[in-house]
């Protein structure tokens, strides 16, 4: 066998309809050609799941991919990658975590896990090094994620166990499911955790007793060491790393004319310290303590800068009601930012009065009623009343409350369209329209889609490199070479992350994705119902659909698209090693001619 | 003159930095089971302490060893293992430290000593936040053991802390094979 660095080496193939385990050697072929993290995802899942498969059919799988530096001290690579195909989108989805449970599966020696088929019965995964085991998780069923956690560790008496689970919201398939490490490291867009709970499987405990090798320990210590100090002596770190994404809204000061109610300031009183990520110098996390007011007392981890913006907007000004949401949402296994968006979209027409008492269930959804966001949170979970009407948010929200298409929520292949208001930003609308995930800010603006993808395959967190100098695709090829023993150079990545890009492109395009599910929310309707949005004031846009158009046909060019449909072409899957890849697209009369 | 690794641990982040310096300076590799620093953690009450050997005046290791291989030596402070004596698996030394310090090499199935660097320990120089403080053991410090019991009593994990540790390297390869 090959003495693997870097790379674990091993794959673990879990099929639950029969109950069968098996380890298989990685491939080094493979693994120098997608890296690692989404990019062992997007093959696999385009070669095992057709457009056939229904994402919560027994067909569907979902890839656990390590990151490649996961587990080592690369500034902020403690991730992993879940890849599978969403039930909310029905197309492509990685979704990646941090926390814990990335290097703790990479020192159990796995950089795969894949989970098939479907359980007859409620199951958990247990993986101690080689001793792989699927255990009963009846007990387990219904339970919230942190008391599963506290469970799992009772019973196999080890309190190293670092876990990833379903809440309720995953067990009943919500679309507003997510995947939970420790306590609220989630991997939670676009609901791979229904996907679990599709497949009655509610969670996967880990503890590994071995180490991430290295080809040039020396040579890669030093440079990890240097690029810790880069990141460390950047101007920003001390509020970045203090604050995390709570440090940063778009108006800091100001929330309608008062002074901001959740600005990162208000939640000085209730900080106890911070908490990081595994191998991690940034520790951008705060442990939170409520000391005052009506939810004295709760404590909880991890707020960030998302969800609180998000609340902020529905009125809330009491951040320790963020507290108790943030808690609730990780206990359930809720996606935090996805329902309070909807939230929003459903309180605004409520206002509206598009949305009456009759279609919310008797909820009374005005700005600001906590009470009501927490009953709509348990509601979502356990997918009752007004919650599983909000299950078709965002695409055929409109149809199922009988209200016309234009009341429809903004998305971009099925996914939120949610910085709708950015539509005078050219490049973030871009980025968040193009998202081979549907509409999603994290794969990046144009410009930044390789190293993000990058982030994504060697396991290394955005927010931590994020520097002003940041760390570049250079230290990347250097860190995979000293790591793996592979010399990479930054041609052999950028390649490496467009193949992940034209094979998540290439399995859309099976999916039925075309180029008019590339543009922003409000053009996609344009093109589609061949009238303007009537809510949006395009002339307010900073930038044309004409402009859009002309960045779009750039885009597919430089990537190698078909200008009229988006899809990948033979020419440049054929360079990317990608032939079969195209044989099977023109197989199914779908690649361009 | 004895030197102590104190840790002020009411702000550790629990990021496992030491943990995994540690095990590089030891194995060149970076793993959590092989490395004399371990964190132990509350998640939900936000606790994390990275424990390593606090070379007790009077280790306990070094009395119920039963084939005396932990020696303390008198002058540097510093409690050590004698590998050609060590019968490796007998883990008495394990299960009687009250900090649940020690721990066993899944690999070599041998005690994880820590030598604090020799001088210069890595642990403590590498902590982003630098809470782990390397100095001179002075009379009130000498209580150490003292503090770290109490403190650990306070959050209510004292009693279990060795039990813990025990538990958690049950699972380890050292301890499956013997």
């Amino acid at each position: 066998m090959t003495n693997w660095h870097g790379w674990a080496g091993t794959i673990l193939n879990v099929d639950l309809t029969n109950m069968k385990l098996s380890r298989e050697p990685l491939s080094l072929e493979f693994a120098k050609k997608y890296i690692g993290g989404c990019g062992f995802g997007a093959r696999i899942l385009y070669d095992e799941v057709d457009p056939e498969v229904a994402p919560l059919s027994p067909e569907n799988i979902i890839v656990i991919s390590n990151g490649t530096l996961s587990g080592t001290i690369t500034p902020g690579s403690s991730r992993y990658d879940v890849v599978s195909k969403s039930p909310l989108t029905g197309i492509y989805v990685r979704s990646s975590g941090g926390g814990f449970f990335g290097p703790e599966m990479k020192l159990a020696g796995y950089d795969l896990i894949i989970i098939r088929g479907k359980a007859a019965k409620p199951t958990y995964l247990w993986i101690n090094d080689e001793h792989v085991e699927i255990r009963d998780a009846a007990h387990l069923w219904g339970k919230d994620t942190w008391t599963t956690q506290r469970l799992i560790r009772a019973e196999l008496d080890d309190p190293d166990i670092q876990t990833l689970k379903i809440g309720p919201a995953g067990e009943n398939m919500s679309n507003y499911a997510a995947i939970i490490g420790n306590l609220g490291r989630a991997a939670s867009n676009f609901c791979i955790a229904a996907v679990c709970g599709a497949k009655n499987l509610k969670a996967i405990a880990v503890h590994g007793n071995q180490g991430v090798s290295l080809a040039k320990p020396k040579e890669f210590m030093a440079l990890c060491n240097s690029l810790t100090e880069r990141v460390k002596n950047d101007p920003g770190y001390e509020k970045r790393s203090t604050w995390g994404t709570l440090g940063f809204v778009q108006n800091p000061e100001n929330w309608k004319g008062a002074p901001n109610p959740l600005y990162h300031t208000a939640f000085t009183d209730l900080f106890a310290k911070n908490i990081a990520c595994f191998g991690c110098h940034f520790h951008c996390a705060q442990f939170h303590q409520v000391k005052s007011g009506k939810y004295q007392g709760i404590s909880g981890e991890s707020i960030e800068g998302g969800p609180r913006g998000r609340l902020m907007r529905l009125e809330i000004k009491d951040p320790g009601f963020v507290v108790k949401y943030n808690n609730l949402c990780d206990q359930l296994g809720v996606n935090v930012s996805h329902l309070a968006e909807a939230l929003w979209w459903a309180m605004k027409r409520y206002e509206r009065r598009v949305i009456t008492r009759e279609d919310t269930d008797g909820l009374d959804l005005t700005w600001g009623n906590e009470e009501i966001i927490l009953k709509v949170l348990h509601q979502v979970a356990y997918r009752e009343g007004f919650g599983e009407t909000l299950s078709s948010w965002p695409r055929g929200v409109a149809e199922k409350l009988g209200k016309g298409l234009e009341e429809d929520a903004p998305h971009v292949k099925g996914g939120y369209h949610y910085r709708i208001e950015e539509m005078e930003n050219i490049d973030a609308a871009f980025g968040l329209s193009v998202s081979t995930r549907g509409g999603d800010h994290q794969m990046g603006e144009a410009s930044r889609q390789s190293i993000n993808a990058l982030c994504d395959m060697t396991g290394t967190c955005k927010w931590a490199i994020a520097s002003e100098e940041g760390i570049c695709l250079e230290d990347f090829a250097q860190l995979l070479s000293l790591a793996t023993g592979v010399d990479f150079d930054v041609a052999d990545l950028v390649k490496a992350t467009e193949r992940e890009l034209l094979l998540a492109r290439a399995f859309n395009a099976r999916e039925g994705i075309r180029r008019i599910d590339d543009y922003p929310y409000p053009f996609h309707y344009q093109l589609k119902y061949g009238n303007e949005h009537p809510h949006y004031d395009y002339s307010k846009f900073g930038f044309s659909l004409e402009d859009y158009d002309k960045m779009l046909d750039e885009y597919y060019r430089l990537h190698g698209c078909d200008l009229t449909t988006g899809i990948p072409t033979r020419e440049k899957l054929e360079s990317l090693g990608l032939k079969d890849v195209a044989e099977d697209l023109a197989r199914r009369g779908v690649l361009p001619t | 003159m004895r030197k102590i690794l104190y840790v002020d641990y009411d702000k550790c982040t629990g990021c496992e930095l030491c943990v995994l310096h540690c095990s590089f300076q030891k194995t060149q590799t970076f793993s959590r089971s092989r490395s004399a620093v371990r964190v132990m953690r509350e998640e939900e009450k936000g606790i994390c302490i990275p424990e390593m050997c606090q070379h007790c005046l009077e280790p306990e290791c070094l009395l119920v060893c039963p084939v005396n291989a932990i020696s303390r030596d008198e002058k540097t402070g510093i409690v050590s293992h004698d590998y050609n004596l060590c019968i490796k698996g007998c883990k008495l030394c394990l299960s009687v430290c009250p900090y649940g310090a020690l721990s066993l090499d899944p690999v070599t199935g041998k005690v994880f000593e820590c030598n604090q660097c020799l001088g210069d320990p890595v642990c403590a120089r590498v902590c982003p936040i630098e809470i782990i403080h390397y100095q001179k053991a002075e009379p009130a410090a000498l209580s150490d053991k003292d503090t770290w019991k109490r403190r650990l009593l306070k959050q209510g994990m004292g009693k279990t802390a060795s039990e813990k540790r025990f538990a958690s390297i049950r699972h380890s390869k050292g301890d499956r094979n013997d």
